[in-house]
């Protein structure tokens, strides 16, 4: 008998330890971390088709793209068209420095990034410079030459025809497909989890305080110089990142890819997802890069018109800004909200008809 | 230098200035009456520009073969102009109308969105791309030689398109200088509030200048697409990046600023062409004028306004 109740309260205390950790703003990266590596594992078994994982390989990518973005639409509030020239330039520090010259992939991966501090800092100066809506068209000048460079620079970059990379070795392993996909899993992860902590952080709070109201930041003393730059700087690490990762998983590189309607896709998939969560971002990604692989292309109006998914895109990305601006994770969390309060409304009233109205 | 010499880099700085001086005109007066920047500009233009070429091959000439092409060529530009006029109307009554207190890159947005959604509609419109090569106005290459090696060879579409790019731009001078329309769009341009109560009809002015910004779009696109030989979703992609960076440069507060600054582009990248190199010019032009907005962030030609917090 004693040792039942004593059972029971242990129970009780795991539950509610697992609330507790539930709650944790890391958990769900974990769930969301065990749920990527098992679709490999799972894909490696043949339960789920390789095509698939590959076009999810693809979306964490983006997710990492993404997420550096978020941080400058959703928390510094600057939109940005030149992703997608960024995301080319880390394909590209792959292509010609891994694969051309040889050099070791570790060596390779910080100049990537050492690259894309240079580049974002000198965006971000940009940035100071000039303001609100014109930041769109400059990023988008600075885009167009990027592609420009991608195109002519025939010695560095291939020119129009673009690299195919090789197998390539990390500490004289060579890596085989589903390696990188583990590897770009765990960069995703450190991204996730430092894209939490850092908008939970004062450095979080300043961006936002930024974002609404330049002059009020200014007058409580936070540097928008320091602020921009950083987070310029980390969203063209992330978007290069992205870009090498890119590289080492699809393995070809060319111009083409890197135009505007990839930087206008991403730009869609952070504001149909909602630009302030890590979750719309996920959704967002998911919803842009995986809907049209996975879903709209077996639909035949959309084999037959390949670019018709835009439609969709441009739509969505209408009514979300117009009528919706908090995304898809808004409507989950409104959804969620519904189904309490009415939960609590038909309590209520059960309890009224019950033990009769209180007074 | 030969006088040759100079007279190509002004035949082609000129011709290059026609298309971008109309989109800029077309930029700019969203921009003063909408306070955006229209991202649709050039897929708004690029849908007319298809639909001028798909009339013109699939319906004139299958079937009315006996009328002279360049008539049934100049109605259907004139089908494509009032294609993009009503297609701005609709966007500007539908969409931007509905979203007139939203800040700005807000309505930056929803352009983009726009574009997403014209370029997904025009193979469905117009079928698999690519469609037929779009005709020039006239195929006549005049030839002058004044004095040098290789005679300078003037397309004969370029000189009508220029000298229809002045007609139509001194037309849109004159008219937002004495016209009811243009008074309204320059009231509604320094304050939209102050505007409407004076009883200028705001949402009427925005709305036709929607319509004829997207007009003058078809126009230069209808105009553009046969000096390049093909008709892609991303024909007037350049050239909007151009016309945005021209805006800029001259800076949005006047409408001779973008104007002056979307001739000087052109210019510049024929010298750059001519002196520099030929692969790097269009590079070398973006890092000039991204250099000069650094330096002057109010464009050449703008005048600095303090924002009140």
């Amino acid at each position: 008998m004693l040792q039942e109740k004593y059972n029971v309260k242990k129970q009780n205390k795991i539950l509610q330890n697992f609330k507790k950790f539930s709650k944790h703003p890391l958990f769900g990266i974990f769930i969301g971390a065990f749920l990527m590596v098992m679709l490999q594992v799972l894909g490696k078994t043949g339960l789920v088709q390789p095509s698939v994982v590959d076009s999810l390989a693809n979306i964490w990518i983006f997710m990492i793209v993404g997420l550096g973005f978020t941080l400058l639409l959703g928390y510094a509030g600057l939109a940005s068209l030149g992703t997608a020239g960024f995301i080319g330039i880390g394909s590209y520090v792959i292509a010609f420095f891994l694969g051309k010259l040889g050099l070791p992939f570790f060596l390779v991966f910080l100049f990537g990034i050492l690259i894309a501090l240079v580049v974002g800092t000198i965006v971000g100066f940009i940035s100071l410079r000039i303001e609100g809506m014109y930041l769109a068209i400059i990023t988008l000048g600075l885009s167009e030459i990027l592609v420009e460079f991608f195109k002519f620079a025939t010695k560095i970059t291939n020119g129009l025809e673009g690299f195919q990379l090789e197998r390539f070795e990390i500490l004289g392993h060579l890596m085989l497909e589903h390696e990188i996909y583990y590897i770009i899993v765990f960069i995703l992860i450190l991204t996730m989890i430092g894209v939490v902590n850092l908008v939970s952080s004062p450095t979080g709070r300043a961006m936002l305080s930024i974002k609404n109201s330049t002059s009020a930041a200014q007058a409580m003393g936070i540097s928008i110089l320091k602020y921009r730059l950083m987070t310029f700087v980390l969203s063209t690490v992330l978007a290069v990142v992205g870009g090498m990762l890119y590289m080492m998983y699809m393995r070809s590189t060319e111009p083409g890819i890197w135009n505007i309607g990839l930087s206008l896709n991403i730009l869609v998939a952070i504001v149909i997802g909602g630009a302030k969560s890590i979750w719309g971002v996920g959704l967002g990604t998911f919803f842009i890069f995986a809907f049209d692989d996975i879903v709209l292309k077996n639909i035949p109006f959309f084999i037959k018109y390949g670019n018709a998914t835009y439609i969709i895109n441009g739509v969505l990305i209408i009514l979300v800004v117009m009528f919706y601006p908090g995304g898809i994770v808004k409507l989950f969390n409104d959804i969620i909200r519904y189904i309490k309060t009415t939960a609590k409304n038909i309590k209520t009233s059960w309890k009224e008809h019950k033990y009769g109205k209180d007074d | 230098m030969t006088l040759q010499f100079f007279l190509t880099i002004i035949f082609q700085g000129l011709a290059g200035a026609a298309f971008l001086a109309l989109v800029t005109m077309a930029i700019v007066l969203i921009f003063k009456t909408s306070f955006t920047t229209n991202f649709a500009q050039g897929s708004i233009a690029t849908f007319s520009a298809f639909a001028v070429t798909s009339i013109f091959t699939k319906f004139f000439l299958v079937k009315f073969p006996d009328i002279n092409p360049l008539l049934m060529l100049l109605i259907s530009i004139f089908i494509g102009i009032i294609i993009g006029f009503v297609i701005g109307l609709f966007i500007d009554i539908f969409i931007i109308r509905k979203s007139r207190y939203s800040n700005a890159i807000t309505k930056q947005m929803i352009t983009m969105g726009i574009i997403l959604v014209i370029s997904g509609l025009l193979p469905v419109i117009y079928g698999i791309i690519p469609l037929a090569t779009p005709r020039p106005l006239t195929t006549k290459v005049f030839q002058i030689n004044v004095g040098g090696d290789i005679p300078l060879y003037i397309s004969g579409h370029s000189l009508i398109s220029i000298v229809i790019a002045i007609i139509v731009l001194s037309i849109l001078f004159v008219a937002l200088k004495y016209t009811k329309w243009g008074l309204g769009v320059r009231a509604t341009a320094s304050n939209e509030t102050v505007a409407s109560m004076m009883g200028v009809n705001t949402k009427f002015i925005t709305a036709m200048s929607w319509g004829i910004a997207s007009g003058i779009g078809a126009l230069a696109s209808a105009l553009y697409a046969p000096t390049i030989y093909t008709l892609t979703p991303d024909l007037m992609f350049s050239l909007q990046i151009n016309g945005f960076l021209a805006a800029i440069l001259g800076g949005f507060a006047t409408f001779g600023g973008p104007i002056a600054a979307a001739i000087i582009i052109p210019f510049a990248r024929v010298l750059a062409w001519q002196f520099l190199s030929n692969t790097w010019a269009n590079a070398i032009v973006y890092v000039l004028v991204l250099l000069l907005i650094l330096i002057k962030p109010v464009g050449l030609f703008g005048k600095k306004t303090t924002k009140k917090v």
